[in-house]
């Protein structure tokens, strides 16, 4: 008597399961054992294999991918085509941008350099440069104090050109100084003028302002900074000579690291203009370079 | 996804594409629309790439792809063939027949033409395609105890029809 008489046979859908390699290894182990001794099971076993054979043939038809392959392909090269647009746009974008950099730096920079024929380089904050490499006294009046420094080169010249004409009364282009800054002081209500002029390596300033009881004294007599203007005393006790002239109601120092003699002899020159600078300086109508 | 790596993906997606065919035309009806299918699958398949994670089953990836557009289809145009679901019965045997008779491979054609959608992916997708009952639950997004009802269902109806088809053969014969 087989096991399917005695009801233990294997069931049509578990005999499916076994082909689809869905059962888990005991009911596998089990399935073994029965079919390697149930002649009828091992026989419906063959006849779902066969079953399956031929439903495998019959619905693994070939198919024609010709026209589904040829739209595909023209579908895909498309999508390629607008996705390398996509990725290269952006480093298109970067590169018009890098190439009109390119062009316009330099031009720019160019333009900064050479607005003005035949002015030297300086730095691009000019107060910075300046005032840094020549001590505590130019610096001071032009970083501590934020003196706004022109922004450019362009607004360095253009602050100049609006000076120079203002500063005909100093023979400065006599002596060999250049102009290189000037601004109006009016820390603590100084209301000094500040030029600042160069020569070789030399920085040389000059400052003029009206007299101003109790703080210049008289000509001749020792000068000694006030006591709440620590500029002036570290001026006072730096490297830096200090020669004060009065005009009038006018009094002016020059402040330089030129030998002592030298500086006088500079003072002296530029002494009698002095009034007349701070004058016409005075009326420069407020703007970034007048504080 | 680098240029070497979408050519491998295109390759693969090339040497499915039988098989997302045969699937289709399980689905849908009319070749054309299967065809359709198959295609916006591709395609979807191509640009959702990134996703496919290497060394996973790529076959069952695309048929996941395409089950949603075949699905989408049909919810669109409602084109394929309604019929009424089999009702669960006690499984048949197999009737007896041999691959090579082009007659009996006709009969299995007609009377699988003749199942529910459903049981047709189903059956193609595990007999044919020989995707594991997890993978086709994953494909179609159904229960694994959805997969294998529905191919008891499917199997039992096929070969019930094929035994029917083949026996009135014999009787006209």
């Amino acid at each position: 008597m087989t096991e399917r008489a005695r009801g233990r046979c294997i069931d049509a859908e578990t005999l499916d399961r076994h082909l689809d390699g869905e059962l888990d290894a005991p009911e596998v182990e089990r399935v073994r054992a029965h079919l390697a001794s149930c002649a009828d099971c091992l026989e419906a076993l063959r006849a779902h294999e066969r079953f399956r054979a031929a439903t495998q043939v019959a619905l693994r038809e070939a198919v024609d991918l010709g026209r589904l392959e040829a739209g595909l392909e023209s579908s895909l090269r498309r999508a390629r085509e607008r996705e390398r647009w996509r990725v290269r746009w952006p480093f298109r974008v970067a590169l018009a941008a890098a190439a009109a950099a390119a062009l316009l730096i330099p031009a720019w920079v160019l333009g900064e350099l050479k607005l003005v024929p035949g002015m030297p380089a300086l730095p691009l904050r000019i107060d910075t440069g300046l005032y840094r490499n020549v001590g505590i006294m130019h610096y001071f009046c032009g970083i501590r104090r934020q003196v706004p420094a022109p922004p450019t080169r362009v607004a360095a010249a253009a602050k100049l050109e609006r000076y120079t004409p203002l500063l005909d009364e100093i023979p400065y282009r006599a002596e060999g100084l250049e102009l290189v800054d000037a601004h109006v002081c009016t820390f603590r209500q100084r209301g000094y003028a500040h030029l600042v002029l160069r020569r070789d390596g030399h920085v040389v300033s000059v400052f003029v302002s009206r007299d101003a009881a109790g703080f210049v004294p008289p000509l001749g007599e020792a000068w000694r900074p006030p006591g709440d203007d620590l500029a002036l005393r570290r001026l006072a006790r730096g490297r830096f000579t200090f020669e004060m002239v009065r005009v009038g109601a006018y009094f002016g120092f020059v402040v330089s690291d030129l030998a002592p003699d030298e500086e006088r002899r500079l003072a002296g020159a530029f002494a009698p203009g002095l009034d007349r600078v701070l004058e016409r300086i005075s009326r420069v109508p407020p703007s970034r370079d007048r504080i | 996804m680098n240029p070497t790596a979408t050519e491998e993906f295109e390759r693969g997606l090339r040497e499915q594409l039988p098989t997302l065919v045969r699937v289709a035309r399980r689905w849908l009806v009319e070749p054309a629309g299967a065809d359709d299918a198959v295609q916006e699958a591709c395609m979807r398949a191509w640009r959702l790439r990134h996703r496919f994670r290497s060394g996973t089953n790529l076959k069952a990836w695309l048929l996941a792809i395409l089950a949603n557009v075949t699905r989408e289809s049909r919810r669109r145009e409602r084109r394929w063939r309604p019929l009424e679901e089999e009702r669960a019965q006690a499984i048949a045997a197999p009737p007896e027949v041999d691959a090579r008779d082009p007659l009996a491979l006709e009969r299995i054609r007609e009377a699988f033409a003749q199942l529910p959608a459903d049981q047709r992916v189903v059956l193609q997708l595990a007999e044919v395609e020989g995707l594991r009952y997890r993978e086709i639950a994953e494909v179609l997004r159904v229960p694994i105890g959805t997969v294998m009802s529905r191919l008891s269902r499917g199997r039992n109806a096929l070969r019930g029809r094929v035994a029917a088809m083949l026996a009135a053969d014999q009787e006209g014969t």
